[in-house]
């Protein structure tokens, strides 16, 4: 196949410069009546058929005009056969605003350096009524065909539609410059006559969708041997539609959420900014309740605590009854010196107690423990004067002497936490508070608990009781 | 619930999953992967333990050239799945690479095209495959509808559309109309049996073993499906079984159209076929508008010719017929979200 010249500087083929003389079409490509703005020049697809007789008949003239401000001014240009004065029968290409872009990769030096030639090719082809399908050539003349492309189009605004190269007109063009006839080509690309002719009338309203109209004329331009894909570029400017229009979808598609989108990078601050907001209010927070502490240790597990002795025993029993007497005990201890406190009955560590009335109790040295609260136990023990002793709100002394590190937690009658805290071991405690008092530990080892003048290990009291046991002041008094 | 939220961050996929390339359409931004469906494993000497060594046109560059820890798969074979395994890790690599999101785990919606000739057990191959890859949901959609919408065929309409499509291991012939498909048939006749002819083609008359990059590459470049004018010419190198040796010799178009007449025959055979059978009404509108090539194997030199002589019919080429599918696939999809899902007549969860 020869590529297409397009030339501006590069040298005007040798076969350009033959004498065309052709019989029948007078295609005359005249550069006059141009309406176009100062630098344009000539963009010719010279197409050199040489291996086949031409069967194109016409004077297909091209003028080169010398003057430089002319459209079709081309520079180097060797003047061809200038016959002047022939009447256009066939085409009149006239130079238009349209131009043809061409995309092809043949060495053309670059598309925005080429100045654009434009042509109108006005529809008044005469009706070629040829002899048979593929119809000899008429002329023996062997002359190179030179087949005017301009395929070049851009179009400007201010011209109209109308004088637009039109693909109808260009295959038709390259059709009669075959000599072929629409019934030959229809019978080629087994298509309808009718079908030719619209797309060479370009009414592409009678022909079915655009893939299809462009298959057609893709095949057509097979045919003539033309490039085709200048056709379907002019095609496409006719009607505005562009290369696979199915991929862009008419109506856009709702967009999915990326995270690129702005709301959902807003959702992602705003989530991060309220973790971190909630995170510094929820360390100040503890920071403050510890501060209201200051004895207990954040890091301390509780879990692993036992609360260990409780002195003297009743309210942890778990009946409410008898800690409802418990509580008023000390009251009827006074009044009804005979009332036997049930609960005391209940401890297996005072065993001997049991049945102990409290009129024995005062003389008993051991006789306390009836007495569940322990509090007339006390007096017994320590000054043995019974009328003392029971009354509530009376405070005691408890020494616990500590020789390891551990936790401790010491709490009286009322509920008043005497000591809270981690004891760093080897120290003793002094605190005075309402008896009963209820000690919790959470390391058994190493901790004495002097009370009454009597001295129990820690870890004694806890074995022996179990966790919440109830330790009666008996005990201090017994050993 | 967390699919569905990580399913907001994906973008739905169509995906063509062909015997010789896999193409990606994404919702909203086009074709975004064109690789050959070739996955290539590694396996490790001591653990035997297998890993994806190069997935995609790398791997295609490794087949038949590869050392012995090293195996070159193409996991689909005549449009259908034949290893599972791999074919998910594949799809898996794609639909990530897809997806530039690197610390959420896509989950998209995915259409996937399948051969209408092919047997649900296939299908759910294809289905299961693509949802252990990630998917949301899957959707099927059979090739020649994709391939109808795809090149721009007025589907919808109530008008015959009768399209080839011409795969690596398929060619499927179908005429839709209404959104549906009114008759389709697929043979598994595709690019790979063009190679394979031309390599049986040449060791028969040359004595000489080329492998089927090398065909390939002869397909491409001087293949065609009509006698032209114009002889063209190939040098290619093949082993030579006589004296075991590589030995150049030179291939011209003649002979490959020779090589390639039985499966020209299979495909035009069924495009006759299918013209038998479909109603006359439907068979006038095609032999009025004629009938659409896609698929790579619409790019073998003279094919449109061929079928007109053959049939008589006007025939043309789609536009950029190698991503016709997966272009028909993506409108599905966008059909989908217009319409829903009834507007196709698809395969869903």
């Amino acid at each position: 196949m020869n590529t297409p010249v397009f030339n501006r500087d590069s040298q005007p083929l040798e076969s350009t410069s033959d004498t065309r003389e052709f019989t029948p079409i007078q295609d005359t490509f005249s550069p006059s009546q141009s309406p176009l703005p100062e630098k344009k020049s000539l963009l010719i697809d010279e197409e050199i058929n040489e291996e086949t007789p031409s069967y194109a008949s016409g004077t297909l003239k091209t003028e080169f005009p010398n003057d430089p401000s002319s459209p079709f001014y081309v520079p180097n240009h060797q003047p061809m056969s200038t016959d002047e004065g022939e009447t256009p029968s066939g085409f009149t290409m006239e130079p238009s605003e349209n131009t043809f872009k061409l995309e092809e990769s043949d060495p053309i030096p670059k598309f925005e350096e080429v100045p654009q030639a434009t042509f109108k090719i006005t529809k008044n082809t005469p009706n070629f009524t040829l002899s048979g399908g593929d119809s000899p050539p008429i002329s023996q003349n062997l002359a190179p065909t030179v087949v005017a492309t301009p395929i070049i189009v851009q179009p400007t605004e201010d011209s109209p539609s109308d004088n637009n190269m039109r693909p109808g007109a260009y295959l038709r063009h390259a059709r009669e410059q075959k000599r072929l006839s629409i019934q030959h080509v229809a019978d080629r690309l087994y298509l309808d006559t009718g079908v030719i002719q619209a797309l060479e009338n370009d009414d592409y309203d009678k022909l079915p969708s655009a893939i299809f109209v462009r298959g057609y004329l893709r095949n057509y331009a097979k045919l003539l041997d033309i490039p085709k894909d200048s056709i379907i570029e002019a095609y496409e400017l006719l009607t505005g539609q562009h290369t696979l229009p199915s991929i862009t979808p008419q109506n856009k598609p709702k967009a999915q959420a990326s995270g690129s989108d702005s709301w959902v990078r807003m959702m992602t601050y705003a989530i991060i900014i309220t973790a971190i907001v909630f995170l510094t209010l929820w360390y100040y927070t503890t920071r403050t309740t510890l501060s209201l502490n200051p004895n207990e240790d954040p890091n301390f597990d509780h879990e692993t605590t036992k609360p260990l002795a409780l002195l003297p025993l009743p309210e942890t029993d778990d009946d409410p009854l008898l800690q409802g007497e418990n509580t008023d005990y000390p009251a009827s201890l006074i009044g009804l010196p005979t009332n036997t406190p049930p609960p005391a009955i209940d401890l297996p560590t005072t065993p001997n107690l049991t049945g102990n009335t409290p009129e024995v109790t005062p003389g008993n040295t051991a006789a306390t423990p009836p007495n569940p609260s322990g509090t007339p136990t006390v007096p017994n023990a320590t000054d043995t004067s019974p009328a003392a002793t029971p009354t509530q709100g009376d405070t005691r002394n408890v020494k616990i002497n500590l020789k390891n590190r551990t936790w401790l937690k010491v709490t009286d009658n009322t509920g008043k936490t005497l000591y809270n805290g981690i004891s760093q071991g080897s120290e003793t405690l002094n605190l005075s508070g309402e008896p009963p008092f209820k000690i919790n530990s959470g390391h058994t080892e190493g901790i004495s608990v002097d009370y009454l003048g009597k001295t129990l290990e820690m870890k004694d009291l806890a074995n022996r009781k179990g966790n919440n046991a109830p330790i009666d002041p008996a005990q201090f008094t017994q050993l | 619930m967390f699919k569905r939220l990580r399913g907001l961050f994906s973008n739905d996929l169509s995906i063509d999953l062909g015997t010789a390339n896999t193409l990606i359409y994404v919702r909203g931004q086009g074709i975004v992967l064109n690789e050959p469906s070739v996955v290539a494993i590694r396996q490790k000497d001591n653990t035997g333990a297998k890993t994806i060594a190069a997935v995609g046109s790398e791997a295609k560059q490794m087949l038949g050239r590869t050392p012995g820890h090293i195996t070159a798969i193409r996991p689909m074979k005549d449009g259908v799945i034949a290893d599972f395994t791999i074919t998910e890790k594949m799809l898996q690599y794609f639909i990530h690479k897809v997806h530039e999101n690197r610390w959420l785990h896509p989950s998209p919606r995915v259409l996937i095209c399948v051969p209408c000739g092919s047997t649900q057990v296939e299908r759910r191959a294809i289905r299961e495959s693509a949802a252990g890859a990630g998917a949301r949901e899957v959707y099927l959609i059979e090739e020649p509808m994709a391939a109808a919408i795809g090149a721009g065929m007025p589907v919808s309409e109530a008008t015959g559309s009768m399209v080839l499509d011409i795969g690596g291991g398929t060619t499927e012939v179908g005429i839709l109309s209404l959104n549906g498909i009114v008759y389709s048939e697929s043979i598994r006749v595709g690019g790979d049996r063009f190679d394979e002819a031309i390599i049986s083609y040449v060791r028969r008359h040359y004595s000489t073993l080329i492998g089927e990059a090398t065909a390939e590459r002869v397909k491409h470049e001087i293949g065609s499906a009509y006698p032209d004018k114009e002889l063209r010419e190939i040098y290619v190198r093949g082993r030579n079984l006589a004296e075991g040796i590589p030995r150049s010799f030179k291939l011209n178009s003649n002979e490959v159209l020779e090589a390639l007449q039985e499966p020209l025959s299979s495909i035009v055979g069924t495009v006759k076929t299918a013209l038998e059978k479909i109603p006359p009404e439907l068979g006038s509108d095609v032999a009025e508008k004629g009938m659409v090539l896609t698929g790579g194997g619409a790019l073998l030199r003279d094919l449109d010719r061929l079928l007109m002589e053959e049939t008589g019919l006007p025939v043309i080429i789609a536009d950029d017929p190698l991503t016709c599918v997966a272009r028909g696939g993506g409108r599905a999809l966008e059909m989908i979200e217009e319409h829903g899902p009834d507007i196709l007549a698809l395969e869903g969860n």
